[in-house]
């Protein structure tokens, strides 16, 4: 056997669990995005009927539209929150003197709980008659006192988005943290030298060798955000209204509550089109970075 | 059919005990049992949703293996997970489980891809449906079969702080009406008493259940003859903005209710912190137990209320057993599901003071003098209830309608549309729905 056959062999395996596992069920929900294919009425994939599906959720679903606007709120405010705390936690550990390994120890904890599990803790932490969060808020500010946090569109996304931050940040921070110990210290002690201000170290020194770190992050945090599924089942139920469903539930909704298999692959391959876009951008951009 | 001396002498033992046995006893009676353990050794397996009154089933299903020689395997399965669960083992057409408990919006999907018919059996065994309420037997028939028979059903009360109502002099409500007044009265004498907790938070329907009386009670509906909807007519309209109101206009619900799903409503009431409660006979369980700080004593009930001159009505949830006609025991199945749906079984779990379960979905049960006595006449209350309640409509297509409504519900109550707008929106949508339905 040559060395091209026997690496051929070698992977073999591993390509046929990556087929079975990832290629045969993305392409089978590709070609269910092109069937009516209704669980209500039939265990069975129905007929073909084109783009109807898609045509449905951009032109016939309002719905649709509502959740899209939603799920583009969601992640820019959910990615903007995170990678801002993030940096911020990261600059303040790296300082941080005899406590840094107690409070790195302590700060991986978010991290490592369960995201359904969040989605409930906080649920019950902003109950307005005996939630923890909401009880301190109302006493911190009066006017604040009784307000029901998941009926407000606004606050539900608050909320949410803070679970979210608190439970990123963390891994976040020890990305960025990795970035910000590897620029040379002499660029930062050159620019002081010249009389720079730590502000205008960071913002001119600091920040630019961090983008590459923090441009990484942010795409990572992208993904992330567009996947967030089991916070909001557990939290806000995708309520007030749809005003924090996103696309992920939405198809989830569609599919499992609804039945209407067909409908639910075309939105997930709405999403998917979205995350292959952006995973797109990732790879070109490490590749560029590697400068391979 | 000819029987040997052994069969002869089993089926006089079983027609015997029935007549000599007390209560709890007669409900291990043989009834609807082959002579002859035909299926002695074959096991079936119950995928039932986590209740105590499955629970309670599992532990008396020992008599039936003892007469059968069939061994009962009961598996539970969270409420939250079973709608997904019942879907897997839909899709996959499997023969895991034998026999299934369904919740009545999810059976339509399941009539011909998972459940078997039982009308030939059922008159085959000369099993009278006549002993169900019609508003719980009819969840499970469609196109003139049963595909299941009524295990759980639950019927709406109001359950009201009869403590409080003594003490301000209130009568318990028979109108809508009656409730806000009730419940603005109680607010201003007891400040720290909201007036009624009612889930008009966004799960799985939750925000629809009063609503429907509502709706009902006004003289609007869902659909018209045709299915066309017209819970948007101005009747329908005027329903939906008294039940908004309650929340909305007159205030008379606990903080954080345009969010409460039904655990949240039922616990702000059992944790003394509202008046009344609309919602399902079973929360009469946790009266006097660990998470209630209200005695038994303490809560009264009644029919829902309804609009002046209307009829009381009650939104029934329906839960069914019902056979996989993929099973490869299912002979043995049925056995089990006629044993298990005797109303003598259902009568010994209501009688019995180690329970405390209050379900009964038998008329004579819910007639009963001693079940009645034991649960303070809610049975006769129910049957009352039962005997002039409509029904959700028997369609496939209601869970998706069903998805749209509560979204409409939920934007009304959090002020993001006006009943009108948010209902007309959902009329268009669920027309929609039904036009891609066929």
């Amino acid at each position: 056997m040559n060395h091209r056959k026997l690496a051929f062999a070698l992977l073999m395996p591993a390509m046929l669990i990556v087929a079975a596992t990832t290629v045969y069920p993305l392409a089978f929900s590709f070609l269910t995005s092109f069937r009516d294919w209704r669980l209500l009425t039939s265990i069975l994939p129905g007929p073909f009927i084109g783009v109807e599906n898609y045509t449905v959720a951009f032109t016939d679903d309002p719905e649709f539209w509502t959740v899209m606007s939603v799920t583009a709120r969601f992640v820019l405010i959910d990615v903007l929150s995170t990678m801002l705390v993030s940096l911020g936690l990261a600059i303040l550990l790296l300082r941080a003197g005899f406590a840094k390994n107690i409070l790195r120890t302590l700060i991986i904890l978010p991290f490592a709980m369960s995201p359904a599990l969040i989605g409930i803790s906080w649920r019950f932490m902003f109950n307005p008659e005996f939630g923890a969060f909401a009880r301190t808020i109302g006493i911190l500010l009066p006017f604040m006192k009784d307000v029901d946090y998941f009926a407000s569109p606004a606050l539900a996304m608050a909320v949410l988005v803070s679970s979210d931050v608190w439970h990123w940040a963390p891994y976040f921070t020890f990305m960025l943290m990795g970035g910000l110990a590897s620029i040379p210290p002499d660029t930062q002690e050159a620019a002081r030298i010249d009389g720079a201000t730590n502000w205008q170290v960071f913002r001119d020194v600091t920040l630019p060798q961090l983008a590459p770190v923090l441009a990484v992050a942010a795409i990572l945090k992208t993904v992330f955000a567009l996947k967030v599924f089991d916070t909001i089942v557990t939290m806000t139920g995708g309520g007030p209204g749809l005003e924090t469903t996103t696309l992920a539930y939405f198809a989830y909704n569609i599919g499992f509550r609804a039945y209407d298999m067909g409908y639910a692959a075309a939105v997930a391959y709405v999403l998917t089109a979205i995350l292959f876009g952006l995973s797109f951008f990732y790879m070109r951009f490490l590749f560029k970075k590697d400068g391979t | 059919m000819t029987l040997n001396r052994r069969e002869i002498l089993q089926a006089t033992l079983a027609a015997g005990s029935s007549l000599v046995l007390p209560d709890a006893a007669r409900a291990q009676s043989m009834a609807g049992i082959t002579p002859g353990k035909p299926y002695a050794g074959q096991e079936v397996k119950v995928l039932a949703v986590r209740s105590s009154q499955f629970t309670s089933h599992a532990k008396r299903a020992k008599a039936f293996e003892d007469a059968t020689g069939i061994k009962v395997t009961y598996v539970d399965v969270p409420f939250g997970s079973m709608r997904e669960k019942l879907t897997a083992e839909m899709v996959s057409a499997s023969a895991d489980f034998d026999l299934a408990t369904i919740m009545d919006v999810w059976i339509p999907p399941m009539v011909d891809n998972y459940l078997l018919p039982l009308n030939a059996h059922l008159k085959a065994q000369k099993f009278n449906l006549d002993r169900y309420p019609g508003a719980f037997l009819a969840a499970s028939q469609f196109k003139g079969d049963t595909y299941g028979l009524p295990n759980r059903c639950h019927i709406q009360l109001l359950f009201y702080r009869k403590d409080v109502f003594d003490e301000l002099g209130i009568k318990p409500p028979k109108t809508w009406a009656e409730l806000v007044a009730a419940g603005k009265t109680i607010q201003a004498k007891k400040p720290d008493l909201a007036g009624v907790a009612i889930p008009y938070g966004k799960s799985n329907g939750q925000n629809l259940m009063v609503w429907y009386n509502f709706l009902w009670g006004n003289g609007s509906d869902l659909f018209d003859a045709k299915m066309k909807p017209i819970f948007n007519n101005a009747k329908g309209l005027q329903a939906t903005q008294d039940y908004v109101d309650i929340i909305l206009k007159h205030k008379i619900t606990p903080p954080g209710c345009a969010s409460f799903i039904e655990q949240d409503a039922a616990g702000s009431f059992v944790q003394g912190k509202s008046a009344m409660l609309p919602i399902w006979w079973h929360i009469y369980n946790r009266f006097g137990g660990k998470d209630s700080v209200l005695s038994k004593e303490q809560v009264g009930f009644v029919p829902l209320p309804t609009y002046a001159g209307a009829q009381p009505s009650t939104y029934v949830n329906d839960w069914i057993y019902g056979v996989n006609r993929h099973s490869k025991v299912g002979k043995a199945t049925l056995e089990f599901l006629l044993w298990i749906s005797q109303p003598e079984v259902e009568r010994a779990i209501l009688v019995d003071p180690t329970e405390n379960d209050v379900v009964a979905v038998n008329w004579s049960n819910l007639r009963d003098p001693e079940v009645n006595r034991r649960f303070g006449n809610m049975h006769n209350v129910a049957a009352q209830a039962l005997t002039k309640t409509k029904s959700i409509p028997n369609i496939p297509e209601f869970l998706p309608v069903v998805d749209v409504m509560e979204v409409a519900m939920s934007n009304i109550v959090t002020g993001q549309a006006s009943v009108a707008d948010a209902m007309n929106s959902a009329a268009s949508q669920v027309t929609r729905i039904m036009r891609r339905a066929g």
